[in-house]
């Protein structure tokens, strides 16, 4: 049987708009609960990947496949890739106004339990759980009671970011750089709740540009990402490399 | 035109059962020489609407009282403390601490020649109210429903005048209460707010496709005042929020919100003057509109100082959610500023639903439909929970349920 969990074929894409193109043919495979991490220069495809794989439609698959549990991603609406279990952690999360961040956890966690057949959460069972979550990611309930992001921190976006990955417990787990703008005790925080939700059947795809993160979660499999393709694959040994000789080695 | 000739035989008779004839008589004039604003080009208020209807259809009173089909408790609205106004009459029991007052010892904040819809509201009044609110008044709430109930196209130009004494705290509710009668409504609300009172004063609209409804809000602001404005409005035929509020008093702070939804072929004109007159004095202008179908709104804003108001600080943002390709805002946001020594900001934004946001929101399994109606929701609800009185609040919250998944998304 087939262990994985994400399969990337010859990928290529471009941004809609101005027809640039990004990726020039990646080919990618992560296995159920393995975490792999791709590091790259600015502007070397990185959240250009986690984009298209969570489904955003201002790129442009021009050809290459992604499969995800087997299942054809490219034409799949982002709701839907979402409800399957593909989660992103967003570089910069939207604010919006008047809508409460429990009230838009709520919706997120009930839409992914009506499509997997489950009855929604009990307004109890949804607040114990969002309760814990808060406390292990460290958020302030006073920052919760305003708008979704309004007014929260750099910080407290991204926090706010892997707070929403607990509740909805994803089978994959996309994050873009949400180690940018992190002080080390957040940092830290955030490769704790990776540790922690990493198991047999959850994977994680970690986008960054920092060692530091890594140093926390010390991933399977590191990627370099350059120009549109994966130029070299290996443990976690390869961070150390790239931080020594830095990008232009692998060029 | 045909219809000058008509609202002057009902002016005529009118005339003869009113005591202030010439006040009367000089707002009718004013009326009688300009007409209905229509296409006025030098207007900025009503240049953009389409008022050609008013002058093909002729209203007129109706002053038989049809409470029938009001009822208030149906609506979660309050019976205590309440004036009804039936086809534009104001009708009430007497409540402690409002006292009636002579026309003439009210100074009227609203002019004559300031709009024709006023000049002709003031001509054609039937039993206006002049009141003052002192420290006997009980509760700390005046509602004040309009209703019509007719089988004619009728004419309703109901005015009430209140004077809020000093120290005063007061929560004014106005609701419309939508109806399938056909009206020209032209409703003057003026508003004198002594030194140290507090008024909350929240309007709604319910929607009503046979009704044209031009609401006037005239306030005067004295020493040390502060007034807060929030307005819901549903589509009509034609609608318009039309607001001024004259800072008179230094100290005084005003709060002026509205939201409005435009739906179907309506037209919506909101229209708001903070007019600094004095030094010291604060005022924020906050308003939203959510357009869809082929509906029109107006906002036309302005913040004026005049020359010695030194201090001010005055805002004003017009915020709109343009939902399909046919709809249309003008939105003009103005500052008049004479004193050099003032804090002023202003800006407005028409704009779609961002994509971004929607694709955020889709990221987490909400599908897309849901995640627009959230955005638009929570749009909306920035200003719907600024209004102070819970069972208003929740009477604009069921409209604005009832509207969003009506709308139509087109992006």
């Amino acid at each position: 049987m087939d262990k994985s969990l994400l399969k990337i074929n010859n990928l290529k894409a471009s941004v809609t708009e101005t027809e640039e193109k990004i990726l020039n043919g990646l080919n990618l495979t992560i296995g159920k609960g393995e975490t792999h991490a791709i590091m790259g220069p600015n502007g070397g495809g990185k959240s250009t990947l986690v984009n298209v794989i969570a489904g955003k439609d201002s790129y442009t698959v021009d050809s290459g496949e992604i499969k995800f549990e087997q299942e054809d991603l490219i034409e799949m609406p982002v709701d839907e890739r979402a409800k399957k279990g593909i989660f992103m952690a967003f570089q910069y999360p939207s604010e919006i106004p008047g809508v409460r961040p429990w009230q838009f956890i709520k919706a997120s966690v009930d839409a992914k339990r009506k499509f997997e057949g489950e009855k929604e959460l009990s307004v109890r069972e949804f607040s114990k759980k969002y309760d814990q979550n808060l406390e292990i990611v460290g958020i302030n309930q006073d920052l919760m009671k305003r708008s979704l992001n309004e007014g929260f921190s750099g910080g407290e976006k991204k926090r706010n970011e892997v707070f929403q990955m607990l509740m909805l417990e994803p089978n994959l787990a996309l994050l873009d750089e949400t180690d940018s703008g992190l002080d080390v005790d957040a940092l830290k925080s955030v490769g704790d709740v990776v540790n922690r939700m990493r198991n047999d059947d959850r994977s994680f795809l970690i986008v960054t540009h920092y060692q530091r993160l890594l140093e926390h979660i010390r991933p399977d499999h590191v990627h370099v990402l350059i120009k549109g393709k994966i130029v070299q694959s290996g443990g976690y040994e390869l961070v150390k490399k790239i931080e020594d000789n830095g990008y232009e080695s692998f060029e | 035109m045909e219809y000058f000739k008509h609202y002057q035989k009902n002016f005529n008779e009118l005339l003869k059962s009113s005591d202030d004839v010439d006040f009367r008589k000089k707002n009718f004039e004013f009326f009688s020489k300009n007409g209905f604003p229509v296409k006025k080009k030098s207007d900025e208020r009503w240049k953009y609407l389409d008022l050609r209807s008013l002058e093909k259809k002729l209203y007129s009173h109706d002053l038989s009282n049809y409470a029938e089909g009001l009822t208030l408790n149906d609506l979660g609205l309050e019976e205590k403390n309440t004036i009804k106004v039936i086809n534009g009459v104001a009708e009430y029991s007497k409540i402690a601490g409002l006292d009636l007052m002579s026309s003439d010892s009210y100074k009227h904040v609203a002019t004559y020649n300031e709009d024709e819809f006023i000049s002709l509201n003031a001509s054609m009044s039937y039993k206006p109210i002049y009141m003052s609110i002192n420290s006997n008044f009980i509760g700390d709430k005046l509602n004040i429903v309009y209703y019509s109930n007719s089988d004619k196209d009728i004419l309703e130009c109901p005015r009430i005048c209140l004077k809020v004494d000093s120290d005063i705290h007061l929560t004014l509710n106005e609701i419309f209460i939508c109806s399938e009668t056909v009206t020209l409504k032209l409703p003057v609300t003026e508003l004198t707010l002594c030194k140290n009172s507090k008024v909350f004063h929240n309007l709604v609209f319910q929607s009503s496709f046979n009704e044209n409804n031009f609401k006037f809000t005239r306030v005067d602001q004295q020493e040390n005042s502060y007034y807060k404005f929030t307005s819901f409005s549903n589509s009509s035929l034609i609608a318009a929020n039309d607001l001024k509020v004259s800072m008179n008093g230094e100290n005084s702070e005003c709060d002026l919100k509205g939201i409005y939804f435009t739906t179907k072929n309506s037209q919506f004109n909101t229209h708001v003057v903070v007019d600094h007159n004095v030094p010291n004095t604060k005022s924020n202008q906050y308003f939203k509109g959510i357009l869809s179908d082929e509906s029109r709104a107006v906002f036309s804003g302005k913040i004026y100082v005049e020359r010695n108001a030194q201090k001010t600080y005055a805002e004003q943002k017009d915020l709109n959610l343009v939902m399909s390709k046919g709809a249309e805002i003008d939105t003009k946001p103005s500052l008049e500023i004479y004193a050099d020594d003032v804090e002023c900001s202003h800006g407005a934004t028409a704009g779609h639903v961002d994509e971004s946001t929607l694709y955020y929101m889709m990221s987490r399994g909400i599908d897309r439909k849901t995640a627009t109606q959230m955005l638009v929701n929570g749009f909306a609800s920035e200003i719907i929970d600024e209004i102070s009185d819970e069972n208003i609040k929740m009477f604009a919250k069921d409209q604005s349920d009832k509207i969003l998944p009506k709308l139509t998304f087109e992006v």
